[in-house]
């Protein structure tokens, strides 16, 4: 895991992308695919490494894993936040995310830990809007967008999807 | 990532256009195949070719994500997905993308977008005489547009990009 702690300054942002995210602290990125999602170190569990291969359940979209002796249910999230109904290969890194004690384990390719980062995430374009989206800003680092969110959303706009 | 700079052959047609009050230049692009629209030349800014785009989920459906443009990003959305309502089966083109410009109000700070172009956009000089309805196959044409010409056989709606954006922001 890389624990990097970039200073990355951008353009002033506007209210709504600063609500979580902006100023400086620790954060977490958490890549499927070419999504990358920035949320707030707090929102996020400990990263836990998937030893072996889940298995899918009756519920589309749901994998079971024993972790740690501990039996754990697993979604693996596609670019679009929608469940992915085959478990992908190159997911191998877990981690809860902290939005009302929900107990699901989510599957990333990568985690990456920003440790007291300084960020000042960018306003999402109007156009891009939407009432129930999860992506409040964006931020760039080393070249890739990261896209703010908080777990609360993420996991609102994940089980919507799946509904 | 290549990039055209528009500005620097509008100097010419907006010169023409105040000389010409019947006439006026404007920008034609390709949104769907053999389907264009136009804009004024002072809105468009570049044209741009095979942009990263990153998907941003949650987006409107028609918005296909951002695209790097000067030191920024800016959104990135097919006018053909928009106005027909609903995503078409065939993959949205981005080899090239026009970016536009707007002011939400006099003396405001630009604002950009990009619209997908299914080929290189053209300019052309366009006369009152040319003015016609607009096409009926969508219901967005009267929100979007201020105008309409023919041009080949075809109505061509003029596109006001404000309002083009700002439909977006419902």
């Amino acid at each position: 895991m890389n624990t990097d702690a970039p200073a990355v300054r951008e353009r002033p942002a506007g209210p709504e992308a600063v609500s979580r995210a902006g100023a400086r602290g620790n954060f977490v990125v958490l890549r499927a695919g070419g999504l990358r999602l920035l949320l707030r170190h707090e929102d996020v569990g400990a990263a836990e490494y998937i030893e072996g291969v889940p298995a899918a359940t009756a519920q589309p979209g749901l994998f079971e894993l024993d972790v740690l002796g501990e039996r754990r249910s697993i979604v693996a999230l596609s670019e679009q936040l929608r469940a992915l109904e085959t478990f992908p290969a190159g997911r191998f890194v877990l981690t809860r995310l902290h939005a009302g004690g929900g107990e699901l384990s989510f599957a990333w390719d990568e985690v990456r830990v920003l440790i007291d980062a300084v960020l000042e995430p960018l306003p999402l374009p109007p156009a891009m809007r939407s009432p129930r989206g999860p992506i409040d800003g964006y931020v760039r680092l080393d070249g890739k967008l990261l896209l703010c969110a908080t777990a609360p959303r993420v996991l609102a706009y994940a089980v919507a999807a799946g509904e | 990532m290549n990039e055209m700079d528009l500005l620097a052959t509008a100097g010419e047609p907006i010169a023409a256009e105040a000389a010409a009050a019947r006439s006026a230049a404007a920008r034609l692009l390709e949104y769907k195949r053999d389907g264009f629209v136009a804009f004024a030349p002072h809105t468009t800014m570049a044209l741009v070719d095979s942009p990263e785009v990153v998907p941003v989920p949650g987006a409107p459906y028609y918005c296909l994500g951002l695209i790097p443009w000067q030191d920024g990003h800016v959104p990135l959305l097919d006018l053909n997905t928009l106005l027909r309502a609903y995503p078409d089966g065939e993959r949205a083109p981005t080899g090239h993308v026009l970016v536009l410009a707007w002011q939400d109000a006099p003396g405001a700070p630009l604002q950009y977008g990009a619209v997908c172009a299914r080929s290189l956009v053209q300019m052309i000089e366009v006369t009152d005489d040319q003015a016609c309805e607009l096409p009926d196959d969508s219901d967005l044409w009267p929100w979007i547009a201020v105008s309409c010409f023919q041009h080949e056989g075809q109505a061509v709606p003029i596109i006001d990009t404000a309002r083009l954006f700002a439909e977006l922001q419902r």
